[in-house]
């Protein structure tokens, strides 16, 4: 194992995530410590996921669960 | 009064009441006291209500005096995340622009409670917007960060903290809390109480702060499954104010549930490399008490789906169009957590396409999980891989102690996939890693409250987990 890369990160990975799932806790990409950039690290944030979701391939017909139901 | 009655459950309460042991007056005010002493050091308290709630339970007792019996929950105080309106009260949402907020109706669940005669002893803290944008520090609150009845030193977990720590503590017999994605699970796993996430459109959200349309859900957390049930049995059924309401009822009828030889329990082995080496021992043990119950163990997987930028992208676009005057006039930089704001100003510039793109894998994420379901009736793993962290680490930090992991990810992705199935979900407190609870999860198709119950009670009745006591501060 890469010993840079910690438990819950790769968890992050393996989901396809960057959401550890604590409530609706986010893992920003390179957390900003204090002083850095909060801004930033949210819009990083939305590209991985905007990047992740564009790889995903889905068929034309399939319609948004709109309506939700469970 | 003894201690013991601050940890008895439901059923015992409401028979000693019927028994005249004491009366909804005394259990009321004794609870409502304890809350007001030792809630605000856990920084569980958002608002107390004792006087309201003393009043109510005079109209209580001359009920049960007059044998008007409205069941196992009349007389029973209870707390509330402050995300569930009170009528003229204060509700916060945890959040510093919200902290003066009056509204002028009362959440449907608070009213179904009332109705049955269960008492509001106080509202509870949470997370500053049910963790809307996503939060890095335990501290993200307008209450300060929720502390561990078991280690004060360590979170109660989110969003839902004060309902977890009351709990724990023996301040409420049974609390409200919410989930969007973990806020019900999480705390209960921590703290150690058993909370049940109720399938999507069960339990009506009218009255509650809404964070995302197609995610929030209302649910108990308590003592035991057993005061789930009772809990979820008064709070379920269809209500016209809340448009997600699924126009179901739930009857707790675990007498009825499925002999347990015949339920198949998906598990993923991988999911004990995830787990923290000190809690390994307890989940383990843990799975062979729910083996020994007679059910059949069958090995699964998640279906691989990119569940974190789905919950991501959803929930976010869904808070930013909630919270948009908010964000936009401001005001959301007086919350509690920098990142917090950040996240969702950003969030007011996810595209709609990626909305709907996010929406659409959703459905698949619906069929694959009737198709994993179509050979399984119960998913099982830990609620948390971890214990509580400590209140004074980043929550987005990295682990203490990296160490190899597994080759699958497990169930580790269940808690936002369950969400995002709108699948309903059981955290059963399984053991201890050092002074820490741990939990185990389990999750079933929509509408199967009862299995799950059923199966968390029997886990219950064959260990005493439930019914550790944390020390109390002095």
């Amino acid at each position: 194992m890469n010993g840079k890369i910690t438990r819950r990160q790769l968890a992050g990975v393996a989901t396809g995530s960057a959401v550890v799932a604590l409530g609706v806790v986010k893992v920003i990409a390179q957390a900003p410590a204090a002083g850095l950039d909060f801004d930033k690290a949210a819009r990083e944030s939305h590209r991985e996921n905007s990047g992740t979701l564009a790889k995903f391939e889905i068929p034309m017909s399939l319609e948004p669960a709109f309506q939700f139901k469970a | 009064m003894t201690d013991d009655i601050f940890f008895a459950g439901i059923a015992d309460l409401n028979e000693r009441l019927r028994k005249k042991e004491f009366s909804t007056v005394e259990l009321v005010r004794a609870f409502a006291e304890r809350l007001a002493k030792f809630g605000p050091r856990y920084n569980a308290l958002a608002l107390s209500l004792t006087e309201v709630a003393v009043k109510r339970a005079k109209e209580v007792d001359d009920e049960f005096k007059r044998d008007r019996l409205r069941g196992p929950l009349q007389g029973i105080p209870f707390g509330a995340k402050d995300l569930l309106a009170f009528a003229g009260h204060p509700t916060t949402w945890g959040a510093k622009p919200y902290a003066a907020q009056v509204l002028d109706d009362t959440a449907t669940v608070l009213k179904k409670l009332d109705k049955t005669g269960s008492v509001l002893i106080g509202k509870l803290s949470m997370v500053e917007l049910a963790g809307g944008g996503g939060y890095r520090t335990a501290a993200a609150s307008l209450f300060g960060p929720g502390l561990n009845p078991w280690d004060v030193t360590c979170w109660s977990g989110g969003s839902s903290s004060g309902s977890g720590s009351a709990v724990a503590a023996g301040l409420v017999p049974f609390a409200l809390g919410s989930e969007t994605s973990g806020s019900i699970i999480t705390p209960s796993a921590f703290c150690g109480v058993t909370g049940l996430r109720p399938t999507y459109g069960l339990v009506s959200r009218h009255g509650a702060m809404a964070l995302s349309w197609t995610m929030d859900k209302v649910g108990p957390m308590c003592r035991s499954a057993e005061d789930c049930g009772l809990v979820l049995q008064t709070i379920a059924g269809s209500d016209s104010k809340d448009p997600g309401s699924a126009d179901k009822s739930f009857y707790y009828t675990p007498q009825y549930s499925r002999q347990f030889s015949d339920l198949k329990i998906g598990f993923a082995p991988d999911d004990m490399g995830w787990a923290d080496a000190a809690a390994r021992p307890a989940f383990q043990a843990a799975m062979q008490v729910v083996r020994d119950t007679g059910v059949q163990f069958v090995e699964v997987s998640l279906p691989d789906l990119p569940y974190g930028p789905m919950a991501d992208v959803i929930i976010g676009a869904e808070e930013a169009s909630v919270f948009e005057t908010l964000i936009s006039g401001g005001k959301v930089n007086d919350l509690a957590d920098p990142s917090q704001a950040a996240a969702l100003r950003a969030n007011l510039e996810i595209p709609a396409t990626e909305y709907l793109k996010a929406m659409r894998i959703r459905s698949l994420l619906k069929q694959k999980f009737r198709e994993l379901f179509a050979g399984v009736d119960v998913l099982i793993a830990p609620a948390r891989y971890q214990t509580a962290p400590k209140i004074t680490e980043p929550l987005d930090g990295p682990d203490p102690v990296p160490i190899p992991v597994p080759s699958s990810p497990g169930m580790r992705g269940l808690i936002q996939a369950g969400n995002l199935a709108g699948i309903p979900a059981l955290s059963l407190p399984c053991g201890f890693a050092g002074n820490l609870p741990v939990a185990l999860q389990l999750a079933g198709p929509a509408f199967t409250e009862n299995t799950l119950l059923a199966l968390g009670r029997e886990f219950q009745n064959r260990t005493d987990w439930h019914k550790r006591r944390p020390p109390l501060l002095s």
